[in-house]
């Protein structure tokens, strides 16, 4: 995804640039493999559209994937809320369970998701939480890293799903020290090879840290995500001063975990900074900036 | 879908960084931290200030609840005084015109906010002159915010005056409309002109005045025309204070300002803003 000077879409504006990719004519094109292209967000079918039946109904630039196996297309915007859409990791917040499902919080600004007790795989051979003897006993107010499984308009709520044991609940390394050691996390390779301290060294001093669930911007969300272009300049900096892990859900909320509490601060403060300031918003994509910031927070 | 141009036109606006045109309106995006989506707009020549908010798709509230589409709210909020029938008029202009650019399919059962705040007017009663800064705020608000919607539409205002004299604007604000017998009546000092986005003063010797939106496709969107008191209204074939032949003339022309300019004033106003 790269963001050099794209051309902003507005909303109705036709796609010259899809147009190849729809061509049924088999005389333009050489080979002989059906042709389909996935309509990400930002992007929907409308037969009245002059140029070509997609019209984009968001304002963005136009982000073409087409060397993988089914070409996607979708206009990037950031809005400020979170929408969902199939797929997107998401750190869910569990409010109360009944008999078929655990109730999530999703978002603070939308009624409540649900993560159906089938849709809970909770081992690689993909046993199900359904029944009552497997279902996980999870505290009301856990956090869990689940995907996100249908969204539909016309549906009251938006399940989730967790689709293997990467995902599930959030649980620190302070507790999975005395019971099992199994890591939920998705670790940035940037703190990964910045951590130096592993193993029992570090989850010995542990016992008195709490890990921190940060709510951050819809832009500072995808910055953090992309961790090796666009979030690079800051998470490597903080890396370089801190070794932490963090838990990047798309709804907004970011997991980060240290092996001090004061390390766990220190990285909340410089995310949080780096996002009050509207850093992203740089013409470097906030290097200078997160550089001062995290200069200023960790000390040089 | 292009206008050409088949009059002798101004040549049309160049928008740049260095010198900005004096017809393109202040926009400032984004100026409610708290909000989906809000701007601020000023009209560059009667310095109308607005200042809309866009929030949704938020819960409804029952009783407007659609079944099938999202419920648009439009509240416009006067810059003197309390609300009343004038806001509501309003309201329902702007209502009306969004309801054929929001797709309101995509987020059924939900609400869309939409709140205009008048900041500054010369002439806070006056209708047409707060319809169109309301109406170029609300649409860049809501893209702003990111509410789906199925094409853009830009607004101007138009008011047809009895003389060029005593009417004082900036360049290009003012144009002749093309008679059809050609170029020669052009110096007639007594011809009517066509003055853009008139200020208040302008407003108040015109001959009748008219409010058109146009979607980027040229279409219609909305026609909101008056026949002033003052100036030489009620001769005109129709009865309506002016000559038909002439108004397709100034719908045309509002239609080439509505999608070449003000299309370039949103993408102006847009490009500034990175996305993700």
């Amino acid at each position: 995804m790269s963001l050099d000077s794209l051309e902003i879409i507005l909303p109705g504006d036709p796609l010259p640039q899809l147009s190849p990719l729809l061509s049924q004519d088999p005389s333009q094109t050489q080979d002989t493999k059906p042709r389909s292209l996935r309509l990400g967000p930002g992007l929907t079918l409308s037969p009245s559209t002059p140029s070509t039946p997609i019209l984009p109904y968001r304002y963005g630039t136009l982000n073409l994937t087409t060397h993988t196996k089914r070409s996607t297309a979708s206009i990037v915007s950031t809005p400020r809320h979170y929408h969902p859409s199939p797929n997107d990791p998401v750190l869910v917040t569990l409010l109360r369970s009944t008999a078929e499902q655990f109730i999530v919080q999703l978002t603070p600004y939308t009624p409540p998701a649900i993560i159906p007790f089938e849709n809970y795989i909770i081992n690689n051979a993909g046993t199900t939480a359904s029944a009552r003897k497997s279902r996980p006993n999870l505290p009301i107010g856990a956090t869990i890293y689940a995907r996100v499984s249908v969204v539909h308009k016309h549906l009251e709520s938006v399940e989730l799903s967790v689709p293997g044991p990467e995902y599930g609940e959030v649980i620190s390394q302070k507790n999975t020290s005395s019971t099992s050691s199994s890591q939920k996390k998705k670790e940035t390779p940037s703190t990964a090879v910045s951590s130096g301290t592993t193993g029992a060294a570090s989850i010995a001093n542990r016992a008195e840290v709490t890990p921190y669930i940060l709510t951050t911007s819809q832009p500072m969300t995808k910055l953090l995500l992309a961790e090796d272009t666009l979030g690079k300049p800051l998470l490597s900096a903080v890396a370089g001063k801190v070794p932490f892990e963090m838990i990047v859900g798309k709804n907004g909320r970011v997991w980060i975990d240290a092996t001090t509490q004061k390390e766990v601060v220190k990285v909340v403060r410089c995310f949080k900074e780096f996002d009050e300031a509207e850093a992203w918003n740089d013409e470097d994509g906030g290097l200078v900036r997160g550089r001062e910031i995290v200069g200023k927070v960790c000390g040089k | 879908m292009r206008l050409q141009h088949r009059h002798p036109l101004p040549p049309p606006l160049r928008h740049s960084t260095m010198a900005p045109s004096p017809l393109a309106p202040e926009i400032t995006l984004c100026p409610l931290p708290q909000s989906d989506g809000s701007c601020q707009y000023t009209c560059p020549t009667s310095r109308t200030t607005i200042l809309t908010s866009v929030n949704g798709p938020l819960e409804v509230r029952p009783k407007d609840e659609l079944p099938n589409h999202a419920t648009i709210e439009v509240i416009v909020k006067p810059g003197i005084g309390v609300a009343g029938v004038r806001e509501t008029r309003l309201s329902t202009l702007i209502h009306s015109t969004l309801q054929s650019l929001v797709l309101t399919t995509h987020h059924p059962r939900t609400l869309i906010q939409i709140v205009a705040q008048i900041v500054q007017a010369e002439d806070h009663t006056s209708l047409p002159l707060l319809l169109t800064p309301l109406l170029n705020c609300t649409i860049l608000s809501l893209l702003i915010a990111g509410i789906p919607m199925r094409t853009v539409g830009w607004s101007v205002h138009l008011a047809v005056v009895q003389s060029v004299k005593g009417v004082k604007g900036v360049e290009g604000q003012i144009f002749r409309l093309e008679k059809d017998g050609g170029d020669e009546m052009e110096t007639e000092e007594s011809e009517e002109v066509v003055v853009r986005n008139p200020n208040s003063a302008t407003l108040s010797s015109a001959k009748s005045s008219h409010t058109l939106t146009f979607s980027k496709e040229g279409e219609i969107l909305l026609i909101e025309s008056l026949e002033c008191s003052q100036g030489g209204g009620g001769e005109s074939a129709d009865g309506q204070g002016w000559d038909i032949g002439d108004f397709l003339k100034l719908a045309e022309e509002g239609k080439r300002i509505c999608c070449e300019e003000g299309m370039e004033v949103i993408r102006e106003a847009l490009a500034d803003r990175k996305v993700f």
